[in-house]
């Protein structure tokens, strides 16, 4: 099947190195595979090459943690360069990054680092995606992260900021549920009101993913880790939710203590059947 | 409300904390007066049962983590040699002077060997920084995608009174490397449970010997390492410096017939890729 025929629909895992040989020599029945980005950036590597064979099965996603659009710091154009060279390779179905900032003054923190939900903050990123979507001649998904510290000086709250930046930007929504369970736990908000403030026909990929809880003396905060099952709390906002979900495509994240490719599957099952997709 | 100008200045607060405490020694450092990061940063924080300090905290584990993680996958014999303890301790002195300053990891190892090239207190240890270079380019070569297709057909088709002035090129997935250590077998040792005797006791290794050694993909694709000669190593060094079979022929003890014996050695192992013919070299 031509690639352009393969469809990015139901739910897909992140393709991570340890699979990398399953998908190379078989097909293992997963609808689609989201790479990230940055570890693809380099032309003559093998994992260019291995990605280059794997799309011949699979619909493919690229997500990045690298743009740091939020950053006050000029866009690297040198980074937008080299992932144009990989999407052009590619042809990926979606490219997404963060609602965040990574690096300033040239120096990178290889994290999603929070923003303050200002106006100022809002039009800086309309402006940095637009700019970004221009040089790549692409769309690009934004996905919100996961907080754990808020802005007194927001003066709109993240979904709102989320919808009017695909609205004036033209981007579309990435909307990671866990993402909004942690930081609702450790802002002590709604995750359901959060959901309803979302505005839907801008939302065009979801990610599920495990969090982990860390205990301080004061108590407990989540952080946003990927390394365990999606848990009890995100399944209910999928079921509360699967009908406007079960039109999106979905992605189960798992990038540490990264298990067999079997649990990743039957995970990924796991969401299909919460979408109505496929009855268990 | 708090006083915040833009942005820009924000974030200027942000990553002045977050920077704070990566180094053990940091911990003395004290922040001015005009500009205590935390403290303005905690007048911009909604408040929680959390201090601003634990929370900015999460954000700094999460980066140096994430990067002295990748510093022990990338050189583990390199952190046994030093021990666990030296090796943390280096990484974080590291990643809080040498930060990252691209947004991705692919070089960030690169970095970190020339970091430990110029540590003091390593000086009298040179094989640590020679063993972080060659767990490195273990690593760089492993990512490499490579299809040895040399071109055999071509190399017939060169007249006999040219073959001297041919210059075969090394392949960008051999690196070479020598020592005043066995680096092989320092590799291999700390690298794998110790050797022990029948009487399950440890045998005393001598790594006190000259080394030559080459990284190479094998056919598996895996990066391997190999030991060689000090002459195979010399005629190495010359293709890789770009000298023609009679320059090659100008190293001492050269026989040119052990030498096109070992090229094609070299090209059946994946070490040579191509070749080139140079203007007249000949002596």
């Amino acid at each position: 099947m031509a690639y352009e025929q393969h469809l990015l629909a139901g739910t897909g895992i992140g393709l991570r190195q340890p699979h990398v040989e399953h998908f190379m020599h078989g097909a293992p029945s997963i609808n689609w595979l989201e790479v990230h980005s940055e570890n693809y950036l380099q032309e003559n590597s093998k994992r260019r090459y291995q990605l280059r064979h794997i799309r011949n099965n699979y619909a493919v996603s690229c997500h990045g943690i690298g743009l740091s659009l939020g950053s006050s710091d000029p866009l690297n154009l040198d980074h937008i360069k080299s992932l144009k060279s990989l999407f052009d390779d590619i042809e990926p179905k979606f490219i997404s990054d963060h609602l965040s900032w990574s690096s300033l003054d040239g120096r990178f923190y290889n994290d999603l680092l929070p923003l303050p939900y200002t106006n100022e903050a809002l039009l800086h990123m309309v402006n940095q995606v637009n700019q970004t979507q221009d040089i790549l001649g692409r769309e690009i998904l934004i996905e919100n992260p996961s907080s754990y510290l808020a802005f007194k000086h927001a003066e709109m709250s993240e979904p709102e900021l989320l919808n009017q930046l695909s609205l004036r930007s033209g981007c579309k929504l990435l909307l990671d549920l866990n993402n909004i369970f942690v930081s609702c736990s450790n802002m002590n908000t709604d995750p359901y009101q959060y959901l309803a403030n979302i505005h839907w026909h801008q939302v065009a990929e979801i990610h599920l993913a495990g969090h982990t809880i860390k205990k301080l003396p004061q108590g407990e905060i989540r952080i946003d880790t990927h390394n365990n099952p999606v848990c009890d709390e995100v399944w209910d906002m999928v079921d509360a939710y699967r009908d406007k979900l079960q039109h999106i495509p979905c992605l189960i994240e798992w990038d540490a203590d990264i298990p067999t490719l079997d649990v990743l599957m039957n995970e990924a099952k796991k969401a299909d059947q919460h979408l109505g997709l496929t009855y268990a | 409300m708090p006083k915040v100008n833009s942005l820009a200045q924000l974030q200027a607060y942000f990553t002045k904390q977050l920077a704070l405490k990566v180094t053990d020694s940091s911990h003395n450092q004290k922040p001015t007066a005009t500009l205590n990061p935390l403290e303005l940063l905690t007048n911009l924080l909604v408040e929680s049962h959390f201090t601003p300090e634990q929370l900015i905290n999460i954000y700094r584990n999460n980066f140096v983590i994430s990067l002295r993680e990748l510093l022990e996958n990338l050189f583990p014999v390199t952190q046994a040699l030093v021990g666990s303890e030296y090796f943390t301790h280096t990484s974080r002195q590291f990643i809080n002077d040498c930060p990252l300053k691209e947004p991705h990891l692919n070089h960030y190892g690169g970095y970190f060997v020339s970091f430990i090239e110029g540590l003091k207190a390593l000086e009298h240890m040179p094989f640590v920084a020679q063993m972080a270079q060659l767990e490195w380019h273990l690593d760089r070569i492993s990512h490499i995608y490579h299809q040895p297709n040399f071109d055999f057909d071509g190399l017939t088709q060169i007249n006999e009174d040219q073959h001297l002035n041919i210059h075969f090129h090394l392949a960008e997935t051999c690196y070479l490397q020598t020592s005043s250590m066995d680096l092989i077998a320092l590799h291999k040792d700390f690298s794998e449970p110790k050797n022990t005797n029948l009487k399950g006791e440890a045998k005393e290794p001598n790594y006190q010997q000259q080394s030559y050694l080459l990284v190479l993909q094998n056919h598996q694709g895996e990066s391997a390492l190999m030991p060689t000669s000090q002459q195979h190593f010399a005629w190495l060094t010359g293709l890789k410096n770009g000298l023609t079979l009679a320059q090659l022929c100008n190293i001492e003890n050269t026989d040119i017939t052990s030498l096109m014996s070992q090229i094609t050695d070299w090209i059946a192992l994946g070490c040579i890729d191509g070749f080139s013919l140079r203007a007249d070299t000949q002596a």
